[in-house]
């Protein structure tokens, strides 16, 4: 978009390892203070007030916040809920967190909102939707995003460009960083067929600003066929802390967050994980070809 | 080859229909569509599970109330009819209270509208935004032919409800799972007005009023002018102080957060 001048560069966060925070756990987290990186929240649960609000608040001062939004719906071709935005907007205004970002997908159509990133058609269409939007939200927060790939079931047919360059020249359009999950990675690789090594090659380590992982779950489909689902209710598998090793290569040290959302163990779990990825950031043995972690794409 | 407008809108029908058969989505997908059913299926399973997870934290007592399982159909009929249209989910199913409360099936359960009228208004205490109360020396520089035509606006956490019915009660005792309270309460008892709102510590407060502070605080509360307000809830009541020492306790409590003069306040925003 060209407007990357005009708009504040994501400030730092520490290349450590994070965890999302997550309402049984407010209490614990406020309480333990434990020694993680950075805190991520699910945006859309912090739109009100009460109590996990005030959890919030009182805790952006002892971490640095990233801010994950869940139903902007980048691809929507409707365009964007503008009132979305602007409890977004006052969210991240208010947090001040380092990071913001969203997801690659859509889930508003018809002005409804269908509770899921629902998969895109990786077409020159959808990328000219995703852009605008992008840049909307940019523009509104004045400041960069990051963008997360998807973890999808389907691939269409009239899909045009691989995902790993929908991405890339997302970031090269609208300035955006990506938000690189490695657990969507392989959980669309596996779904698709596709070459996860090769995903992660692909993509420019300049724009990658933060890691995910999670766990996810197996599905056998009637056929025999196995359907990897990207549900966050475990500990991240070895394949996926395997590719995670292989991407701190390529991309060199970036903040990494373990997102768990169902089956929420106790924090102890959640932390015993966090600083699983906190050893493989500190024993990575590579030079980081990206220079610093927030030194994303321009 | 569908435009991004069309195969949303035919993902749209498909997610919130009631039907199984994905078309023409699965056609468009890579793969024999058999197997994209069965793929675009977890699609449709988690959309439907997540709504329904929003509607079980905001009823949790009508749910037990009425039981899982028939609690969770009347949901998925509700979340095709009336989906979201927000993605903040804590705003979602202010009208499925009273739909789960209006079916025949729980005709039988009298309390149980004013029971999912009241857990509605406990979820709007614990997540409504924070919005700070107005100052009352603002009302000072006010000439004194103004006061009557002065319209309130409320914090968004509160609500006044009349109930039929000890539903602060019912709901306590069956969140509890108390059968013995549950007992002893007195369907016939308890009809009067309630205040719900979110103190200071963030917990929530449900507080019982007298019928006419509850007629005025409930104009009040929805922006009607100061003196309809009062005027409405005077013709109950021989004891006006009473509806003054109202006001001023609504005042002291921060419960008002902003005013104009006879018309809403978003239109005057010098105010």
């Amino acid at each position: 978009m060209g407007a990357t001048d005009a708009i504040a560069q994501a400030s730092p966060i520490p290349a450590g390892a994070g965890i999302g925070l997550r309402f049984p756990h407010h209490e614990a987290v406020a309480t333990t203070r434990p020694a993680v990186a950075f805190l991520e929240v699910h945006a859309e649960n912090y739109f009100g007030g009460g109590r996990a609000r005030q959890y919030l608040e009182d805790l952006r001062g002892e971490y640095p916040l990233s801010v994950h939004g869940v139903g902007l719906s980048l691809g929507s071709a409707g365009g964007l809920d503008e009132r979305h935005l602007g409890q977004l907007a006052a969210l991240v205004d208010a947090l001040q967190p380092a990071l913001v970002s969203e997801h690659l997908s859509w889930s508003v159509a018809n002005g409804h909102y269908l509770a899921d990133l629902l998969p895109l058609p990786m077409t020159e269409e959808a990328l000219q939707v995703v852009c605008r939007h992008v840049e909307q939200v940019q523009e509104r927060l004045r400041r960069q995003i990051l963008v997360e790939n998807p973890s999808t079931y389907v691939q269409f047919a009239h899909s045009s460009i691989p995902e790993w360059e929908f991405i890339a020249e997302l970031a090269v359009r609208t300035g955006c960083g990506m938000l690189c999950d490695i657990n969507n990675v392989f959980v669309s690789a596996s779904n698709h067929g596709w070459d996860a090594l090769r995903y992660l090659e692909s993509l420019p380590a300049r724009i990658v600003g933060e890691i995910h992982l999670a766990g996810h779950a197996i599905q056998t489909l009637p056929d025999g066929a196995r359907l990897r689902i990207d549900d966050h209710g475990s500990r991240v598998s070895a394949e996926v802390w395997s590719l995670y090793r292989e991407a701190l290569r390529r991309f060199g040290p970036r903040p990494t967050l373990i997102e768990w959302d169902t089956n929420i163990p106790p924090l102890e779990v959640l932390i015993a994980e966090a600083d699983i990825a906190a050893v493989a950031l500190g024993a990575r043995n590579c030079a980081d070809p990206a220079g610093a972690p927030h030194a994303l794409a321009g | 080859m569908p435009s991004l407008a069309d195969y949303q809108q035919a993902m749209h029908a498909y997610l919130l229909a009631d039907q199984e058969a994905p078309q023409p989505v699965a056609g468009w997908c890579v793969g024999e569509p058999t197997t994209a059913t069965v793929r675009l299926a977890v699609y449709r399973g988690t959309v439907h599970s997540t709504l329904l997870n929003a509607l079980r934290l905001s009823y949790p007592a009508v749910r037990l109330v009425v039981g899982a399982e028939f609690f969770d159909a009347v949901a998925a009929v509700f979340i095709r009819s009336e989906p979201p249209t927000s993605a903040y989910l804590n705003d979602y199913g202010e009208r499925f209270g009273a739909c789960v409360a209006e079916l025949p099936t729980t005709a039988t359960l009298s309390y149980l509208q004013d029971l999912a009228r009241l857990e509605w208004a406990v979820n709007r205490a614990l997540h409504a935004p924070e919005v700070a109360a107005m100052d009352p020396a603002r009302l000072q520089a006010l000439e004194p032919d103004a006061t009557a035509r002065l319209c309130f606006r409320a914090r968004p956490d509160i609500s006044v409800l009349a109930l039929r019915c000890p539903a602060e009660r019912i709901w306590q005792a069956v969140l509890e799972r108390d059968e013995a309270v549950m007992r002893s309460i007195d369907l016939t008892s308890g009809v009067g007005w309630v205040l719900i709102e979110r103190d200071a510590a963030r917990a929530v407060q449900i507080r019982r009023m007298s019928e006419p502070v509850g007629r005025m605080s409930e104009r009040l509360f929805a922006g009607a002018p100061l003196h309809a307000a009062l005027t409405a809830a005077d013709e109950d009541t021989q004891e006006p102080e009473l509806l003054q020492a109202a006001l001023a306790d609504h005042l002291a409590c921060g419960r008002l957060v902003g005013f104009s003069l006879d018309f809403p306040l978003e239109q005057e925003p010098g105010l």
